[in-house]
């Protein structure tokens, strides 16, 4: 039988492959596909303890719910700080960045 | 059964997840993002809630994939340098340490899964949760008329 | 319409001398296209009644095994019903075209040309499914698959009589919408993959055509949700019993009617492909097999997106019953008899658009869609909301 270890394993696994994600990647779109990854290991990890856990008010599946909303708004606002960036620097790579130091 | 059928799928899911991490194309890494998404959306079938499935299939399979493909194709970046040798060992370590916590853990070994229906999501959803989701709703807003606002060309 | 001269290296013969097979046969014609109906009713019938209720009178449903083989010979079916749409929407269309356009189209191939399609089926399967050096092989041969599954999904949400559903989803309206969603990816990969101009300028047209429609889409697809008070497909035609949806929904039905146009890519919204304009777009490079899938999609598509419209908003499958019981099989049939002969309708109402129109500009695409379309769109929702209130009040 499927246990919630299993769950919530597969979501820790997914969530470490994410992490790695952020921290190496040098183009920012790799690195926001990477922060999705992230937010979804997330998401597994409430809905599936609201599944098993919390039959009446399932809390987490809203919640759930509520992270897919916020990582299309994050999403958005990415991109178009990126295009910005693209269009400012004519690349979209993090070293870009780096050249706001002040 | 069941256990078959979550072995696959979580495999799938993770296969893809590292495609999106190490593939040096950026195309074939959003495709690959749309595909693990996708499958996510079928755990959540398993987990016995359609409603989060098909939301989970609508925006993040099919709609943050699609945006990501557009921007690439805007910013005209096809390849990404792929991560160096010794970072591919500490984050396989990171992983390996992390999971096997977690199995040693295993202190969640339930067994039985509650189905939600999509009314049972939707009545909490604007009964105790309503003022998150009224401020979802107000996030979204922002989002929209800051994306707006970000990526217009400023006239000279 | 006068005869034209033929031409001289005609490969077929004239078997007869007087014999013109330019010569219109209006009656060949609609011989041949009652039998196609016919044909797509027989197997609408076997593939949602007589198998299923074939596997739950023998109970083999029960075992994991009966299940399978369900699964399996289901798709089948769905993929043959898939496939004979295609053909007979294909012929159809390119006679209507014909005829808008004062021409005789198809005419050489099976009587009156009405077997064009089978044709063109073979000569695409025989030829070589051709890939530019450039390409990325895998993404390039994903994205018709992508777009064929697309249709497929939907294909299997929508109810055609009462009981008759391959999947009852109890969220078929939002699958419905993440299914056409899905469709997308087909066009935009396909176009990105091949590396050229025409391709890259596809693939920009149909990404922001798709993702900007699907807005209004939703939103009217919701509102008809909104007030019947469920996502699930069988249930909205059951809640049109007495008054078909479109009384009450107006606003939202043409909503849906415009963006599901402009999902299709036909041709008032048919930038992404714009055969004068961009040689084809996302699918210029495309060849044998690969160019079949984006075909077969794209009709399969033709015949789905009216289907929508008549279960959303023209009463699914409701029609007199004289006196049936029903529940029983006859009455089923004729209820998917019914479905069909409304969907044949919207199809030609689909086609006839197609066929009069000109094509829309980039600026005014956007424009229709952000300023004209979502602030109806949300005012239908609006207005559901305020009827299904007075509904339940009433």
């Amino acid at each position: 039988m499927i246990t919630l270890g299993h769950y919530l394993t597969l979501s820790a696994v997914l969530f470490a492959i994410g992490l790695f994600g952020v921290l190496t990647k040098r183009n920012v779109i790799a690195v926001l596909m990477s922060v999705e990854i992230l937010l979804n290991a997330a998401a597994i990890a409430f809905a599936a303890t609201a599944a098993y856990r919390d039959p009446l008010f399932f809390s987490g599946q809203l919640f759930a719910l509520f992270i897919i909303v916020v990582a299309a708004a994050e999403l958005s606002i990415g991109f178009a700080i990126l295009l910005t960036l693209y269009r400012h620097a004519g690349s979209v790579s993090t070293d870009v960045i780096e050249e706001m130091r002040g | 059964m069941s256990l078959v059928a979550f072995a696959i799928l979580a495999g799938l899911i993770l296969a893809g997840a590292l495609v999106v991490v190490f593939s040096s194309n950026i195309v074939r890494a959003a495709v690959a993002l749309a595909f693990t998404f996708f499958l996510i959306a079928g755990l959540y079938f398993m987990l016995g809630s359609p409603m989060l499935a098909v939301v989970q299939f609508a925006v993040n399979a099919a709609a943050i994939p699609i945006l990501t493909l557009f921007i690439i194709m805007m910013t005209r970046s096809r390849s990404v340098r792929p991560a160096s040798g010794i970072f591919v060992l500490v984050a396989l370590a990171v992983v390996i340490a992390f999971a096997g916590g977690l199995w040693a853990y295993l202190g969640a070994a339930e067994t039985q899964v509650f189905p939600v229906s999509p009314e049972g999501i939707g009545l909490r959803l604007l009964s105790v949760t309503l003022f998150p989701f009224e401020v979802a709703s107000v996030l979204l807003l922002l989002a929209m008329v800051g994306a707006i606002v970000l990526a217009r060309r400023v006239e000279e | 319409m006068s005869r034209m001269p033929l031409p001289l290296d005609r490969h077929i013969k004239p078997k007869l001398v007087g014999y013109d097979p330019t010569r219109p046969r209006p009656g060949v014609e609609r011989l041949a296209y009652t039998l196609f109906f016919g044909s797509l009713w027989a197997l609408v019938v076997v593939a949602y009644g007589l198998v299923p209720a074939l596997f739950r009178s023998q109970g083999w449903l029960d075992g994991a095994l009966g299940f399978f083989f369900y699964a399996v010979i289901e798709a089948l079916l769905a993929f043959g019903i898939a496939a004979v749409v295609a053909l007979i929407l294909i012929v159809v269309l390119r006679k209507y075209l014909g005829k808008v356009q004062e021409r005789v189209g198809p005419m050489h191939y099976g009587p009156a040309g009405v077997l064009q399609t089978v044709f063109d089926a073979l000569k695409l399967l025989g030829k070589e499914d051709f890939a530019p050096a450039n390409v990325d092989p895998l993404i390039f041969r994903l994205a018709p698959a992508i777009t064929f599954v697309s249709a497929f999904l939907m294909l299997v949400a929508v109810p055609v009589a009462g009981g008759w559903v391959m999947a009852d989803l109890n969220v078929g309206l939002l699958f419905i919408v993440a299914a056409s969603t899905l469709g997308a990816y087909g066009v935009v990969l396909g176009g990105l993959a091949q590396g050229g101009k025409w391709g890259m300028l596809g693939a920009f047209r149909a990404g922001a055509q798709l993702v900007s429609y699907e807005v209004p889409l939703a939103l009217a697809l919701l509102a008809v949700g909104v007030y019947s008070g469920s996502l699930r497909l069988s249930d909205i035609v059951e809640h049109q019993q007495g008054l078909w949806h479109v009384v009450p929904m107006f606003i939202p039905f043409l909503v849906y009617l415009v963006a599901s146009i402009a999902e299709l890519k036909s041709t008032p919204f048919d930038l992404p492909e714009a055969e004068s304009e961009l040689i084809g777009g996302f699918n210029t490079e495309y060849s044998g097999m690969s160019f079949a899938f984006f075909f077969l999609a794209e009709f399969v598509e033709l015949f789905l997106l009216p289907a929508l419209v008549v279960v959303l908003f023209f009463g699914g499958w409701h029609g007199p019953l004289f006196g049936l019981d029903p529940a029983s099989f006859a009455a089923q049939a004729l209820q998917s008899f019914y479905f069909l002969v409304k969907t044949a309708v919207w199809v030609w109402i689909f086609m006839w658009i197609r066929a009069t129109l000109p094509r829309f500009r980039d600026d005014q695409l956007m424009d229709l869609a952000w300023k004209g379309l979502l602030p109806l769109a949300l005012f239908g929702l609006i207005l559901a909301a305020f009827l299904r209130m007075f509904v339940e009040v009433v």
